[in-house]
């Protein structure tokens, strides 16, 4: 593909992530948003035969900056202060694809077609999250025991807790990216308080100090 | 044209088998795929017979999510002064039990920004009853010794409510990839929910919910 044709991709998927995240997928036109580029149909079509492709691309692109947030920020020094920008920064990425993640994880028809795909996810994200609950037994912010049988509820709470609550931050009113961020990434990291050891605890109570709870 | 299907469901009207159909559609297919049309052939109706009753496919999915509400809201009635953590993981498995029922249409209205405020679904009555069912449920565990502290902090409060309104998406995007069954899912979101009030149980409690972790992890429940 040309740099042309690449940067035409670019634009369009930037375009579109804009509308989705907007007025969301279920009214989202090919029409509309060639009206909006300043293009014809044919020049989006020809990248994306339909509104689906464009979609998946973007939920392939939003999938790729969380894992690599992921990866990138873990390291032998994890501890809960680090774990919570990590959700912090975890949340904006979701947030800056809100209307995709919507779509794609918000309709069973969606999540059954795309199960091979969310299946790479899914146990990315699991791997990762085992990385990181051993460095931060490991560096006494949980403790040991935590690994006990609550490691899948934890696990499932995490997923749940980053996975949508850009959802509930509507249902609140909060539009500001920052905000949003700083609290749910407080919010998210609650399933794991019954857990953490002493070093946690305090680096724990030092965020809440400097972090309205809302 | 009498569809074959309302001759057979002589106990229920037109409208209600409409609807009956139209959930199982929304459940397996997910709503974005919903067309009236489809729903029409599998009824062997005409699509006039079911405009007739509802004109678009949204009238279909409010009335869906008002049925749901409407059951929804009876699952309070199952506290009662006995609560114990046990009773507690009953009770909300009650309630993932209707949620997963009408899961299409609830992940459908949850997941949609529109939908989020939208008068005619009305979204905020099911996080009012939730927040009613949580209320109740923290202060009888309390009145009845199982909680440390019968003060929900903040934090707490909103853990608790995205687990109860988005721990259904999860289940769904699991059970895609894992191919876990319906009911070991209801189970372990029943489990996610009573796990967020795990910080303010006492260690009484906190005996009591292992005892039915270990029943779930068996199978046994």
């Amino acid at each position: 593909m040309s740099i042309e044709e690449n940067s035409t991709k670019l634009s369009i998927l930037e375009k579109a992530n804009g509308i989705i995240n907007e007025i969301g997928m279920s009214d989202f036109r090919i029409d509309t948003l060639s009206q909006s580029l300043n293009i014809s149909p044919g020049n989006i079509t020809y990248h994306f035969p339909k509104k689906d492709d464009i979609s998946y691309s973007l939920w392939q692109r939003c999938q790729r900056d969380v894992v690599s947030s992921i990866g990138s920020q873990i390291n032998q020094f994890m501890d809960i202060k680090q774990l919570y920008l990590l959700f912090r920064q975890i949340i904006t990425t979701l947030y800056s694809y809100r209307g995709t993640l919507n779509y794609m994880l918000g309709d069973s028809g969606v999540i059954f077609r795309c199960r091979r795909e969310n299946k790479e996810l899914w146990d990315s994200i699991y791997q990762r999250y085992e990385v990181i609950k051993e460095y931060l037994i490991i560096n006494k912010s949980i403790r040991a025991d935590f690994i006990g049988g609550f490691d899948a509820l934890c696990f499932e709470s995490l997923v749940t807790l980053l996975g949508w609550s850009v959802n509930h931050a509507y249902t609140e009113d909060i539009e500001d990216v920052n905000t949003l961020a700083e609290h749910y990434a407080l919010v998210s990291l609650s399933p794991l308080l019954p857990f953490l050891d002493y070093d946690g605890r305090k680096q724990y109570n030092d965020i809440l100090s400097l972090i309205d709870p809302m | 044209m009498k569809s074959k299907k309302v001759k057979t469901s002589s106990t229920l009207s037109t409208k209600e088998v409409i609807l009956k159909e139209s959930l199982a559609l929304i459940n397996e297919n997910g709503m974005m795929d919903f067309r009236i049309d489809v729903l029409a052939m599998a009824l062997d109706l005409s699509p006039g017979n079911i405009t007739y009753h509802f004109a678009k496919k949204e009238d279909i999915s409010i009335s869906l999510w008002k049925q749901f509400i409407r059951e929804f809201s009876l699952v309070s009635t199952q506290i009662s002064a006995l609560l114990d953590i046990k009773q507690s993981f009953l009770v909300l498995k009650r309630l993932y039990s209707i949620m997963d029922c009408y899961k299409g249409v609830v992940m459908f209205v949850n997941s949609n920004v529109r939908l989020a405020k939208d008068p005619a679904y009305n979204g905020q009555e099911m996080r009012d009853i939730t927040t009613d069912l949580f209320d109740s449920i923290i202060k009888m565990l309390y009145k009845n010794g199982y909680l440390n502290s019968k003060e929900n902090p903040n934090i707490l409060c909103i853990y608790q409510s995205v687990i109860m309104q988005w721990a259904l998406n999860k289940s769904v995007v699991k059970s895609a990839v894992t191919s876990c069954s319906s009911e070991d899912e209801i189970n372990q979101n029943a489990l996610l929910v009573l796990f967020s009030f795990y910080n303010i149980m006492n260690d009484n409690a906190k005996k009591e919910y292992e005892y039915v972790r270990m029943r779930v992890a068996m199978g046994d429940v």
